[in-house]
């Protein structure tokens, strides 16, 4: 999984690449974020738009990522979500924790 | 004694040659200083010789001495034999740790030492694996592994070469974890010229090791690294055995956790399945009799694989089984579950859950649905099928997460497929899942059959699309599949 990350003003938006199943890939991308948080960033676009498959694990690491961000006072807002995502989504009723918008301009304006 | 003649010119230097003809040299250079000053009768330098001359044959004394032990049968014997019997013993299926030992026991006989130390560093992260040691003050055993950070033994791990030290208090590199020591040697044992271990030897004496002791060492060393290297390939595989035998007890214990047979009542017909993908899994199913009247279901899935996700199966399986028991409401028992969750698990960690309790009378199934893929309901009457996915949020995940229970009434006929992901996003080999759509298919063909009928139904659909064979008892992911099947057969009543 590839990562890029991008400033919008004040919102740190994120593209992922690829898998996202877990292991060392889904670490980085965790640490990523903590960095962000650390040095002040609170708001979060992760634009998955690009990425592939995603698992429990997978999903497990984004719960894991909103967990701090949640805690700062700030939000992770998703975008571009694939339609086989969106199904994990929905059946996990994880859409009652992370609101999703159809594109990252969306997802940016509603910090706003 | 008195001086027979003039002061003899000091001794030229030793030519260099074999150690036997240096030996014969220094002898002849101790005979011809004997032959002008008389020694006494114990074979002493006497003191009534000049300083500088008793100084100079003390030296030629000395570095005889040194060279006739070098030289010495008995001496060689011994050492061959120590190299011999470690080279026997090493052929021998003898532990690392044993090895250590018989090392240390067989190598007082041949090079002095007051304390020492055999030490096999672990290649992973450059710690001692393991080490045995002798004549430390057990009270002291923590300078002992400080020494490897900052004492020659440090050094050594560096630079991956022997150190003798004649005198420790004139190395700067020396750190006291002994304060009788005087002099110390440190040999590297070195496999394909990596640093897998060394020998530290100490000795209450000043210059106790030579050239000779330093040579013995690095011949036994390079002898002993091959055989450890292979040893410590042995020991690594025998954890990895062990820790397999540790995941087959712990697939057995999980295996005992699921019903072991279906329930066939002559109002309902149940039955399941679960199949690992790795040796433990987060999957499950199970049933149980809350009361005559009333069946408890759950199939559940938790994320990742393997012993941990056994363990977060096994307290869910207990869990609810505990909760229903006491008969807390649906919602309740999911709050109680995810909050506990939250606490004992990873933060990434989550567990989707669907808990159901049938009641028999009523025919009525109530449930709450906590992210998990929705069981299919196939009604007998109208052949249309629902979605039950009332609930809440996956369990473990957020704190506070608020549940909601559904249900729906059943009529004879009327059968559920309850299922993990295992099933629908199962690949066949052009990475094409089996989808919800064939579940569906296979599912509404399933109309005729009871409970275990409906469940070997979509196996073999399932493994006609992955194309395993009709026996394939294994699949990518866990996959776990439970039926349950409303019916209505006087007969049976009892």
């Amino acid at each position: 999984m590839k990562i890029s990350a991008a400033n919008q003003g004040s919102v740190i938006v994120m593209a992922l690449r690829g898998n996202l199943l877990g292991g060392p890939d889904a670490d980085a991308f965790y640490n990523e974020v903590k960095s962000y948080l650390d040095q002040g960033s609170r708001q979060f676009v992760l634009d998955l738009g690009d990425v592939k498959l995603m698992n429990s694990s997978g999903l497990g690491i984004l719960i894991k990522t909103l967990k701090p961000v949640r805690e700062a006072g700030g939000d992770v807002h998703l975008a571009c979500v694939t339609e086989k995502i969106d199904s994990l989504f929905v059946i996990t009723k994880l859409y009652q924790v992370f609101k999703s918008y159809n594109d990252v301009e969306q997802a940016v304006q509603a910090f706003a | 004694m008195s001086a027979k003649g003039p002061e003899p010119a000091l001794p030229s230097p030793v030519a260099a040659g074999s150690d036997a003809d240096t030996l014969v040299h220094l002898q002849q250079l101790v005979s011809r200083l004997e032959s002008l000053y008389e020694p006494n009768s114990q074979g002493q330098v006497p003191a009534t010789w000049p300083l500088h001359v008793r100084e100079a044959a003390d030296a030629l004394n000395e570095a005889a001495e040194r060279l006739r032990g070098l030289l010495d049968p008995a001496r060689t014997l011994r050492e061959n034999r120590l190299l011999r019997e470690v080279g026997r013993r090493l052929g021998q299926d003898l532990s690392t740790e044993s090895l250590a030992l018989l090392i240390m026991d067989t190598l007082g006989g041949v090079v002095p030492f007051d304390a020492a130390g055999i030490y096999f560093i672990d290649p992973r992260d450059g710690t001692i694996r393991w080490e045995s040691l002798r004549g430390y003050d057990t009270d002291k055993l923590h300078l002992v592994r400080q020494k490897l950070d900052r004492g020659i033994m440090g050094w050594i791990l560096k630079h991956g070469q022997s150190v003798l030290v004649s005198d420790v208090s004139q190395d700067p590199r020396y750190f006291n974890a002994r304060d009788r020591t005087r002099s110390e040697l440190v040999v590297p044992i070195l496999h394909e010229g990596r640093l897998i271990g060394f020998f530290n030897l100490e000795s209450d004496q000043l210059a106790t090791y030579g050239e000779q002791e330093r040579q013995l060492m690095e011949v036994l060393a390079s002898q002993v690294a091959q055989t450890v290297e292979h040893m410590m390939l042995r020991a690594d595989r025998e954890e990895r055995r062990r820790v397999l035998a540790d995941l087959s007890v712990a697939r057995d214990i999980q295996r005992s956790l699921l019903p072991t047979r279906g329930l066939r009542l002559h109002d309902v017909d149940l039955s399941g399945l679960n199949l690992s993908s790795a040796e433990v899994g987060g999957d499950y199913f199970d049933h149980f009799m809350i009361t005559p009247e009333d069946i408890g279901l759950v199939i559940a899935d938790v994320a990742g694989k393997g012993i941990p996700a056994g363990l977060i199966m096994a307290s869910v399986r207990t869990g609810i089984r505990i909760l229903a028991q006491h008969r807390l409401d649906m919602t309740g028992i999911m709050s109680h579950l995810s909050e506990h969750l939250l606490e004992v698990t990873e933060a990434d960690s989550f567990v989707t859950a669907f808990y159901g309790v049938y009641h028999r009378p009523s025919r009525r199934l109530s449930y709450v649905n906590a992210g998990h893929n929705p069981p299919l309901l196939l009604r007998a009457r109208s052949h249309g099928m629902e979605l039950l996915d009332t609930g809440g949020l996956v369990l473990g995940a957020f704190r506070g997460a608020p549940y909601e229970m559904g249900f729906v009434d059943l009529e004879a006929g009327d059968r559920i497929l309850f299922h993990t992901d295992g099933l629908n996003e199962e690949q066949d080999r052009h990475g094409r899942e089996f989808g919800m759509g064939q579940v569906r298919k296979a599912f509404s063909e399933t109309r005729w059959l009871d409970a275990p009928g409906l469940v070997q139904h979509l196996l073999a659909a399932l493994r006609r699309h992955t194309g395993a064979g009709e026996r394939a008892m294994r699949f990518q992911d866990d996959l776990t599949l439970m039926a349950l099947v409303c019916r209505d057969d006087p007969a049976e009543r009892s």
